[in-house]
């Protein structure tokens, strides 16, 4: 009785030890680095995205001399550059489908 | 026999306290004799107000601070015009003195009493702001009687119900579901403008939020509350059962007071590839993302009062709180920055970024005197990696300056 409630013991943890980090994988975007809201499957008509959360400092891989292409600007000088400048400050990634968005990306004008 | 005594004492007590209570009103101009200070003040800014007043009416120069809660272009549109404060709906409000029978005990976490001002009204001494009054679009050019300094910034945010599973905004989605009325701007979840609970588009927090998303505060598509304060929209957005569908304007350091009650969204600007909270993390107090630009739907708060040739203040007081709050100095028993980063405000000094008007781009800024490691030091759960230094004593510093007790960049 006892074998085999240690060995039901065993399967679950060794479960668990493949799935949660699986899960945890797959919730990751392309940046590898920020939080997301809770994946929402599927994604619901008209938005309501995935957002990621970052864990904090020294996740952003970005900064890194041989990570590939940068998510983040190092040395700020303009707007967009300050906005998106590197940080080690909790992250979040949204990226929500918005159906009224026009073919470019822009914004439609106001009703 | 002795119960029917009992009774009617216990019933003239309570006769007494309830008439005692309506009485209770006094006159602003008969509250004690110190100097009294005027301000019409945006109701985000009422923290710092009755911070600062508590500790400017306990200090060696004791003054009195009355106050009325006021939109911000409604506020700066009296001082303009000389418009009186009036007794009307929106209550004249005073900071007390310990002993105050109308406010036994109280703090600055609790209401402030009411105060009634002469029938004929009374001059406004100063006017604090929170946001750029370049927002104010029928405001007409500033007299040349008066003038604006800048206060300490004012940050913004979109709160959502406990219950919500939302943690972030983008502007487009706050474009969409802000500038488009009921189900029209397919913004999942945030689609029923009944759930949308805005401000008046004379409210800085409406003006701030919307030049955010780029959407003129005058064509923000929600629900304002019947007074059209912070505090109906907090109560509104807490009290909603629809979690996910709810969302509201306010002012992040009435949030700050109020985390118990409901979530601030991170937010993504245009051009940005994350959402960020105002802080480092939702948990934080530090403003680190707002100082340094990652979150964006920030203002200054501009202080307006009559000045004279020489740009001072004509009103000695007015001087006095100008330069504890605007220059962030301090009394040897009033320190404004301390009450500044107290309120959940940024002082200029710890800024490292601003921009010329609401919704502008964002430049970087290096403060005169700067006080960033001071600020991280003080703010709630605060800490910062500076250097710790002793009086004017640069030597630990490195090429900084001692500053507060802190070695900072210059």
């Amino acid at each position: 009785m006892m074998r085999t409630y240690a060995r039901a013991m065993g399967l679950a943890v060794g479960l668990a030890l493949v799935v949660v980090p699986a899960v945890i994988i797959s919730a990751c975007d392309d940046s590898g680095s920020a939080i997301k809201e809770s994946p929402v499957t599927p994604t619901p008509p008209g938005g309501g995205g995935t957002p990621v959360v970052d864990a904090g400092p020294g996740t952003d891989g970005s900064t890194t001399a041989d990570s590939g292409p940068s998510d983040c600007v190092m040395k700020p000088q303009t707007h967009l550059e300050i906005i998106n400048a590197c940080t080690d400050a909790v992250k979040i990634t949204k990226n929500p489908t918005l159906p009224l968005l026009l073919p470019d990306g822009g914004l439609p004008p106001l009703p | 026999m002795r119960s029917t005594l009992r009774a009617v004492v216990v019933a003239s007590a309570i006769l007494c306290l309830s008439r005692s209570a309506h009485a209770a009103v006094p006159a602003c101009a008969s509250l004690g004799a110190q100097p009294i200070v005027y301000i019409e003040n945006g109701d985000t800014q009422e923290p710092l107000v009755k911070r600062l007043g508590q500790k400017l009416l306990a200090s060696a120069s004791p003054l009195r601070l009355v106050y009325k809660n006021r939109r911000t272009c409604d506020l700066a549109l009296d001082l303009y015009s000389g418009a009186p404060m009036m007794n009307d709906a929106i209550a004249v409000k005073y900071i007390p003195a310990p002993d105050d029978p109308n406010a036994v005990g109280w703090t600055p976490s609790m209401p402030t009493p009411a105060c009634t001002v002469d029938s004929a009204g009374v001059a406004t001494d100063l006017g604090i702001g929170a946001t750029y009054l370049s927002s104010c679009p029928s405001l007409p050019p500033m007299p040349a009687t008066l003038a604006q300094q800048v206060g300490p910034v004012q940050s913004y945010g979109f709160i959502v119900p406990k219950g919500s599973a939302q943690i972030a905004i983008t502007a487009q989605e706050g474009y969409f579901a802000f500038g488009f009325p009921q189900g029209t701007g397919q913004a999942t979840p945030w689609l029923d403008q009944a759930l949308r609970i805005t401000r008046g588009p004379t409210a800085s927090t409406a003006l701030t939020c919307a030049a955010a998303i780029g959407v003129p505060a005058s064509k923000l598509k929600g629900v304002v509350p019947t007074g059209n304060t912070s505090t109906e929209v907090l109560n509104a957005v807490a009290n909603s059962t629809s979690f996910d569908a709810t969302i509201g304007l306010m002012g992040t350091e009435v949030y700050d007071a109020n985390r118990d009650k409901v979530k601030l969204l991170a937010f993504k600007g245009y051009g940005q590839r994350y959402a960020y909270y105002p802080d480092f993390s939702a948990t934080n107090f530090d403003k680190k993302n707002v100082r340094d630009g990652h979150y964006l739907p920030w203002a200054p708060t501009p202080y307006i009062t009559r000045v004279d040739g020489t740009g001072k203040a004509t009103n000695a007081s007015v001087q006095r709180i100008l330069d504890l709050v605007v220059a962030a100095k301090a009394e040897a028993d009033v320190s404004g920055i301390d009450e500044i980063i107290a309120s959940g405000l940024v002082p200029e000094c710890a800024m490292g970024v601003e921009r010329a008007f609401d919704g502008a781009d964002l430049a970087l800024y290096a403060p005169p005197a700067p006080c960033a490691c001071y600020f991280e030091a003080k703010v709630a759960q605060g800490a910062t990696k500076c250097t710790v230094c002793t009086g004017t004593d640069d030597t630990p510093c490195g090429g900084g300056k001692c500053r507060r007790g802190y070695c900072e960049v210059r």
